[in-house]
């Protein structure tokens, strides 16, 4: 099989999906972007739900943080339903910390990042559960986000304006003659076949295994792999984004929101050389712990349900490691660099600049094709964007028509925006809650496997957050599977398979908080659900693709 | 502040501590229970598993005969709990079962060959006995069974479940050979909705009108199927008049009716709770619930002083021998801080867990380690160990040595050593009278 596009995006992350949006907006309506897993299964979901408005990198990257401030503004405007405005609030405790805030209040006036100095009395009283010595505190801008919804939210927007998604489906070769990239060969791990697109033009976006996919070229490009362990507690111990004014270095450690009812304690630096074996790092998440505790004594008692890791492609010419080399975006025209026609690579940044690189990225990908559209991505609305009252108005029509709870309709306009009304109004017989920890409706199951590029329920989980809370799966799996088996026709082996392997990918999260002791009366009560009463442990089951990733 | 000293005293309500009340009230000796839930037992399904699997390198072996399972496990494993309950099992159930059926509960089950019942996730949950009806072990099942579901109950689906029973029944019930048939019933009064609870349903069947609103529409699905030969419904069938509803169904449906496992926090569960509490109550078992203790001391006189806070006060009980029923991780008996293990009643730490007690697979087929987790006990259950030795007495799953998880032991090593630390709790008491 053989097939043809204008341009090709590899990598399903942030950055692939905002490149693929791009160029659909500017016309390139036959585009692919080819994800060898899911989306947002690699270093964007793996990012620790900080969508930064820039004051984490005000005082050591300057033009990072006029970016991150400039695109935190855009992405409020744009794609509303995935953010949540929460803010940030710094403080200092130490001397050396004291100083920093000076040169951090400078830095900020310099570059117009809002924010605002409180009293010490105010920040405990805002936040009780600060130390009560700490010496100063500042609120600025920053927001919490759904790392996961924000590229489905972006790869949605490109596919229902005319793009193709593919997920589960490796590049496994590049196709180059005469010294240019003529397209690529992709493997379907899905069902183990193998084709060929051809196109003008080939976007690497693949992150941390960008240097894989130019090697396929002939090439190596210097992307350094750096992990960074997370911890995910079940509730939010304080109300916004927390952190200490000083120098970033591995293990300072923040208190950060993860999207609605969880928050996170990230994150750590190391390097690592395979991306794909980054596993958490138990010392570094006692480093972490160490370091918050000193602003947030009581962050121990909090309850991590798991462990994970994300991995930045961070670019480096030198042998600078871990905080010290470039966060900042890299595009790189092959052509010029080493000589190959037909491909560009984008790497390096920040979640938070992604539209941006891709704007970049897609006007260099114009020039190239000849074409001088003008960049819109910043203005155009993202699929499914509302403003807060319409927002209101159909999380009550929803409460109303499918008698769910308020809030369950608002988590709802808060992952959908205006396309949560249609999600339960196609599937309504399964309005239902089925998952207590993120209030996910039965609707949103069906809408997800039938239009949201989902294949298992390992990447439902991106979408709906099933299983992401407190029990961790055990209460809803088994009815996420029964409606999967509803809305694919699938069989009770599909299901079960299904089933297993996405408590597996569960188990891997809790196996490290285990070894910390803090799930495990959670875990027993999972093993006892789906061993002692479900017999898991008699059922064979096999992986969902038929090539398996891992 | 002078307080009346009994003899026993039972700290926990889960399978463990009323058994242990139970087998101490039997030896005419005062007992209280003091707790603040019933753990584990309040998660589980309700039926008394005693040995179901024996995990093994590789593959985990199904037992149908439950006493050649236990004495392979003993012959295997002489430290496991079993090795010192195998005289007290028996005893342990009966006591169990007498005091629930005084609430009101029955079980059905030889405790000799395990029964198969299917549960709400769609396989099968092999135990020893099956509260209220012995129609929902389908060991030997044949011909078609039909499975109700109910529109907008996001608890069971019936579609998926019957396609799953159909496939898993060789692996779980080899010798059985029926059709499970499904269907999704609308009651009249729950016309339109998109979600109906487990409790909702249960109320429900529990008024007359929901009963036999239930049984036409039944009655009405049987003649349309025809052939049916049983039924089979989640376990929703009434908080309080279950065992009559399901009598009455049998009766004028002509079949056996019977109701699937389930889990979690499942009417089957809050049925037995509530059985097992009026039973200690019409046994004479005083039940000091919602109670959290804090510490036990010893006087120098011998007597055992329990601080408890119940209601957000300090209170004190005083009793001449002690029951730890306290539970494991579920029950909190056992709990952790980061790589410690803590006795939280004892005050004591219980060693680290570490990675060698985490399987990296989620079900592996030889167990998880770190449900074995528990404090060490003397062959007459008295802690070892520990500032109590000796004196003070352990069971269920707050014991060490076995993992009920996999080997489905939980509800037999439960009742076995409640019974036989109520005993010998109670003769210590009544060893210490003069």
């Amino acid at each position: 099989m053989r097939e043809n596009f204008d341009v090709v995006v590899i990598g399903g992350g942030t950055t692939g999906t905002a490149t693929i949006r791009d160029l659909v907006l500017r016309g390139y309506t036959n585009s692919v972007l080819l994800e060898r897993d899911d989306l947002a299964s690699g270093t964007s979901g793996g990012c620790h739900s900080a969508l930064h408005g820039g004051s984490r990198y005000v005082v050591t990257d300057k033009q990072t943080a006029v970016e991150c401030l400039q695109e935190n503004r855009i992405f409020r405007e744009i794609v509303p339903q995935v953010v949540d405005p929460t803010n940030a609030m710094w403080v200092a405790k130490t001397e050396e910390q004291l100083e920093f805030a000076k040169r951090w209040m400078e830095s900020a006036d310099e570059i117009g990042l809002p924010y605002e100095v409180i009293s010490v009395e105010e920040a405990v009283k805002d936040e009780p559960l600060l130390a009560g010595d700490i010496q100063f505190a500042l609120r600025t801008i920053d927001t919490g986000f759904d790392p996961f919804r924000l590229c489905i939210a972006q790869a949605y927007d490109a596919k229902v304006k005319g793009a193709s998604i593919r997920t589960h489906s490796e590049v496994i070769d590049l196709i180059v003659e005469d010294q240019t990239v003529k397209g690529v060969k992709v493997l379907d791990r899905k069902n183990g076949n193998v084709y060929e697109i051809y196109a003008k033009m080939v976007v690497n976006a693949a992150g941390p295994w960008g240097s894989r996919v130019t090697e396929m070229a002939g090439f190596k490009i210097p992307i350094k792999p750096n992990k960074g362990t997370m911890g995910v507690y079940n509730m939010r111990p304080t109300k916004t984004l927390i952190g200490i004014l000083r120098i970033p270095s591995d293990g300072d450690g923040l208190v950060s929101m993860g999207y609605q009812n969880t928050s996170l304690l990230g994150t750590s630096s190391v390097d690592i050389e395979d991306p794909d074996a980054a596993v958490p790092g138990l010392d570094e998440i006692e480093l972490m712990e160490s370091s918050v505790e000193q602003i947030i004594p009581e962050i121990r008692n909090a309850r991590m349900i798991r462990m994970c890791t994300g991995v930045r492609p961070l670019y480096s010419t030198t042998s600078e490691t871990g905080r010290a080399v470039s966060r900042r975006m890299i595009l790189i025209d092959h052509a010029e660099e080493h000589g190959i026609e037909g491909i560009v690579t984008i790497t390096g940044g920040k979640y938070a600049t992604a539209r941006l690189m891709a704007e970049e990225t897609v006007d260099l990908v114009c020039r190239k094709l000849g074409n001088n559209v003008k960049c819109t991505s910043h203005e155009q609305l993202i699929y499914g964007a509302q403003t807060k009252e319409d927002a209101e108005k159909d999380a009550a029509y929803i409460h109303e028509t499918y008698k769910l709870p308020l809030y369950s309709a608002h988590k709802l306009t808060a992952r959908y925006g205006s396309r949560a009304k249609e999600i339960l109004d196609d599937a309504p017989e399964y309005a239902g809650v089925i998952c207590e920890c993120a209030q996910v409706s039965g609707s949103e199951v069906i809408n997800a496997f039938k239009n949201e590029e989902v294949f298992n329920i390992k990447d439902l989980r991106r979408r709906i957050r099933n299983g992401m809370g407190t029990c961790q799966g055990t209460f809803c799996t088994y009815k996420v599977a029964a409606l999967y088996q509803k809305a694919m026709d699938a069989t009770a082996e599909q299901a079960h398979d299904q089933l297993a392997e996405y408590m597996q990918e569960r188990w891997k999260g809790i196996y490290y908080t285990l070894q910390y002791g803090d799930q495990l009366a959670q875990a027993d009560i999972m093993q006892a659900f789906y061993v002692t009463m479900g017999g898991y442990d008699f059922i064979n089951t096999k992986p969902t693709e038929v090539i398996p990733r891992d | 502040m002078t307080k009346e000293r009994k003899d026993v005293i039972v700290i926990g309500s889960g399978m463990a501590g009323i058994t242990a009340a139970k087998a101490a009230s039997d030896e005419q000796v005062s007992v209280e229970i003091i707790t603040k839930g019933s753990g584990a037992t309040a998660m589980g399904s309700g039926a008394i598993d005693i040995l179901g699997a024996l995990p093994r390198d590789g593959k985990n072996e199904m037992v149908t005969d439950i006493y050649e399972g236990i004495g392979t496990l003993i012959k295997e494993n002489k430290n496991h709990p079993y090795a010192k309950l195998k005289a007290s099992l028996s005893d342990g159930i009966k006591a169990y079962r007498e005091l629930c059926r005084l609430g009101g509960m029955e079980f059905f089950g030889d405790g000799i060959r395990n029964l198969v019942v299917p549960n709400i996730l769609g396989t099968f949950k092999s135990t020893a006995y099956v509260p209220v009806s012995k129609d929902a072990d389908v060991t030997e099942a044949e011909g078609r069974i039909l499975v109700c579901g109910f529109k907008g109950h996001t608890e069971f689906y019936a579609e998926y479940s019957c396609k799953s029973f159909n496939i898993y029944q060789e692996v779980f019930a080899p010798k059985a050979s029926a059709q499970y048939i499904a269907t999704t019933i609308e009651l009249p009064s729950m016309e339109g909705r998109t979600k109906v609870t487990n409790a909702e349903l249960a109320a429900f069947f529990d008024t007359q009108e929901g009963i036999e609103e239930l049984l036409s529409v039944l009655k009405k699905l049987k003649t349309v199927m025809g052939g049916v030969q049983r039924f089979l419904l989640p376990p929703v069938l009434g908080y309080e008049k279950y065992t009559g509803n399901l009598a009455k169904l049998k009766e004028e449906l002509g079949v056996p009716v019977g109701e699937l496992a389930c889990a979690g926090h499942s009417i089957s569960a809050q049925r037995l709770t509530s059985a097992f509490q009026k039973g200690a109550r019409k046994a004479g078992i005083k039940m000091t619930e919602q109670a959290k203790v804090i510490r036990i001391d010893k006087d120098e006189d011998g007597t055992y002083k329990v601080q408890y806070e119940q209601y957000g006060e300090k209170r004190e009980a005083c009793a001449k021998a002690v029951v730890l029923a306290v539970g494991g991780f579920i029950g909190g008996g056992i709990t952790s801080y980061r790589e410690d293990l803590l006795v939280p009643v004892l005050d004591m730490q219980l060693g680290r867990i570490d990675v060698s007690m985490v399987n990296q697979k989620a079900f592996p087929s030889d167990g998880q380690a770190f449900i074995k987790v528990g404090v060490k006990v003397y062959d007459n259950l008295a802690l070892a160990e520990s500032k109590m030795s000796g004196q003070v007495f352990a069971c269920g799953d707050f014991m060490e040595g076995y993992d009920w998880v996999y080997e489905r032991s939980g509800g037999g090593v439960a009742a076995a050593s409640g019974y036989l630390a109520g005993k010998n709790a109670a003769s210590m008491a009544k060893g210490s009278e003069n």
